[in-house]
């Protein structure tokens, strides 16, 4: 008697718990249904898995910490911004009191468009950001680079046409590993996970190999020692982290080196608006690192 | 990593697990003679405790104290009585709220929530990053102290959640590294508050011995009775000597309890860990127990302070940043795509050392294929074999360095 009450205790919280998912996340019970065999009555146990690493975008709603910086930009000019991007850009980098010194765009969706981060990069050479990243987890950047850097050279003359003096095109071949100096002012790079954990083994390998060879002590060895050996590409460590995507989660990326970074979300990288990117910079303006003290 | 929940709630109610004060309260209330003063204020006591009800100013200590004076003013025995049995239940409400786990079952409305809730996937490890002590007592205009006190306050509440929801392991960012670059009274305050809770925690005989905790069972008893098991992460040496004695006692005390586990991060950050981590790795090779190849990602998370630990479902930071503060970096979960990858370079490397060696014996290198597998399977089970018997020399020098400490005298 007391088994039959616990099991009927069991099923109708089960239910309770499918019925408040369905109502709170429409969109991922939708998405778990396939996976329900309605046949049977094993499916009130059978519960959606999380969506980690599905990177659905969702329809570009904004997200609720931009909210109250894109009610205040919806009222710029947006005719101004298709025919004088330059101007605009001057304009809005002189309101911000703070810009990042190294930006990382970091894409957890699953399929993601090179023209769409190849303007967002854009955009953030623009606003004098002299250290951009671009990473995903899977390495799609990273092995189609070529393609990347060949759609930012395309949006950077279709924007910087209209005012050359500043932006023009000083190409040269960099000695940045996978990436490019688009002028004298800004780098990009393309990461992935081999960029985090792996480059922190190899750091260490190579640190063991030294006291193997009694060329170094273990007690030698401390933060910035280690920090030393990191493999940097001349980069300091990001300030900003752009995260677009529904995953909440920094999915490998530099992990030594992303401890002060902010991490900014952004629904999905794709058709972002201007004003949407300049909110999150603004945001980042906003924010007042204490450092521990 | 997640953004942060951004909590404003107040600390924890008091008066509210109790019954007998909220009972005694409401028996003043109603039967007001000329003897009771201040009626309204256990009501106050008992609300919740933000920013808004909060009276200016006010320490809660310091209004008992006017309250008690009052009491014994007032002519009628039975009213002194009833301000006794209420303020004692205050006091013990106050002492429980310094324990580490609140006691008290939660309320119906909580259960029938919690029930609902482990219906569905529930985490099996948590991460808290506790922000905003400061802020908080700014906004209340107390103390920073209280800010922080209230926060451990908080903290305990929450792990009272976690038990009730069946979240077995959760791990909180207590003190940086970082935060050794305060100011010294407001390191002085927190390093005091952790020698407390920490000697709270080893109280044995409640009553007699400890002030603090005139609950009645003492905390180590309570922690028995869940089974928690307390796991302090950091860099420990960088603390005071007697900080670290006690925090060693606490958590060999603790260290046979395996029903939830209680990680505090404490002098804690994650570039120390991860550097700590390769230097044990670098100690091994001096030792001759491992060789440089053998370093790798997993045996790097097997030398991490958190190596006995899952890494976390959820990180949780209070307060509104959206940075991860140096906490937890290596621990980040994500889908392993390069594992594979991994594998084969870790088999080309054995196939170049196989290769070495028969060349250097003066055999063919790309002779005998069955020679070659069993020379390749003997190198990998030699590899796993110096692994182990590191893994195990660093198990035991971590344990005698906290033994030695927990026996010190104190």
């Amino acid at each position: 008697m007391a088994g039959l009450q616990a099991l009927v205790q069991r099923v109708l919280r089960a239910l309770v718990w499918r019925a408040l998912h369905a109502l709170l996340c429409p969109h991922r019970t939708l998405i778990s249904a396939p996976r329900v065999h309605p046949g049977t009555w094993s499916w009130i146990w059978r519960l959606p898995k999380p969506l980690v690493n599905r990177g659905t975008s969702r329809s570009p709603s904004p997200h609720p910490h931009l909210h109250p910086h894109l009610h205040r930009l919806q009222h710029r000019d947006s005719a101004l911004a298709a025919t004088r991007p330059g101007l605009r850009w001057r304009a809005d980098r002189q309101t911000l009191c703070k810009l990042p010194v190294h930006l990382t765009l970091l894409i957890t969706e699953l399929e993601p468009s090179f023209s769409d981060v190849a303007s967002i990069v854009v955009w953030c050479v623009a606003a004098g950001i002299s250290y951009v990243s671009v990473y995903d987890h899977q390495g799609i950047f990273k092995r189609n680079n070529s393609r990347l850097m060949e759609e930012i050279l395309k949006r950077r003359q279709e924007l910087s046409g209209l005012d050359c003096s500043r932006y023009s095109a000083e190409l040269e071949k960099s000695n940045v590993k996978d990436g490019l100096v688009l002028n004298c002012r800004s780098a990009v790079q393309v990461l992935s996970p081999v960029d985090g954990k792996a480059d922190v083994v190899r750091a260490a390998q190579d640190f063991c190999q030294l006291v193997a060879q009694q060329q170094r002590r273990a007690t030698d060895l401390n933060v910035d020692v280690f920090d030393g050996l990191l493999r940097s590409q001349g980069f300091p460590d990001p300030d900003l982290v752009l995260k677009f995507g529904s995953v909440d989660s920094t999915l490998g990326f530099l992990p030594w080196q992303i401890r002060l970074a902010e991490i900014i979300s952004l629904p999905s990288h794709l058709n972002l608006s201007y004003e949407d990117f300049f909110s999150a910079l603004c945001l980042y303006a906003a924010s007042e690192p204490r450092l521990g003290k | 990593a997640s953004q942060s929940a951004g909590a404003k709630r107040g600390p924890a109610h008091w008066g509210d697990e109790g019954g007998v004060s909220s009972r005694a309260a409401v028996t003043c209330s109603s039967s007001a003679t000329s003897g009771v003063v201040e009626v309204g204020f256990p009501r106050r006591l008992r609300c919740r405790v933000n920013g808004e009800t909060r009276e200016r100013g006010s320490s809660v200590r310091s209004r008992l104290r006017a309250t008690l004076r009052a009491s014994w003013r007032s002519d009628s025995k039975i009213t002194k009585v009833i301000w006794l049995v209420f303020c004692s239940g205050v006091i013990s409400d106050i002492a429980r709220t310094m324990s580490w786990i609140k006691e008290g079952e939660l309320s119906l409305w909580e259960r029938f929530c919690a029930n609902i809730i482990k219906a569905g996937p529930v985490p099996k490890h948590i991460a808290f990053i506790m922000d905003g002590n400061r802020r908080y007592a700014k906004k209340c205009q107390v103390e920073r102290q209280e800010g922080h006190s209230q926060g451990f306050n908080k903290l305990a509440e929450t792990l009272r959640w976690c038990l009730n929801l069946g979240i077995l392991e959760v791990t909180v960012y207590a003190f940086s590294i970082e935060n050794f670059k305060r100011s010294q009274s407001e390191v002085d305050g927190l390093l005091d508050l952790a020698r407390q809770k920490f000697s709270c925690l080893m109280e044995e005989q409640a009553v007699s011995q400890c002030r603090l905790c005139p609950s009645s069972s003492p905390i180590r008893e309570k922690l028995k009775k869940h089974g928690v098991c307390i796991r302090v992460l950091g860099d420990l040496h960088l603390l005071p000597l007697d900080l670290q004695e006690k925090i060693a006692q606490a958590v060999q005390a603790t260290k046979s309890y395996n029903k939830c586990f209680l990680n505090v991060c404490f002098a804690y950050t994650s570039r120390h860990e991860i550097t700590n981590a390769v230097r044990e790795m670098a100690w091994g090779v001096e030792q001759g127990l491992l060789e440089p190849s053998d370093v790798s990602e997993t045996l790097l998370d097997k030398c991490l302070y958190s190596n006995h630990s899952p890494h976390p479902d959820i990180l949780i930071r209070t307060s509104g940043e959206v940075r991860l503060s140096d906490f937890l970096l290596w621990q980040q979960k994500a889908r392993d795509m390069y594992a594979e990858e991994r594998k084969r370079h870790q088999l080309e490397r054995d196939q170049v050392a196989v290769t070495e060696q028969l060349l250097q014996e003066g055999l063919q290198a790309s002779g005998d294929a069955q020679l070659r597998r069993t020379r390749l399977h003997r190198l990998s089970a030699k590899r796993e074999e110096r692994v182990q018997s590191f893994l195990k020399a660093l198990e035991l020098k971590r344990a005698d360095w906290l033994a030695l400490l927990g026996t010190a005298p104190a």
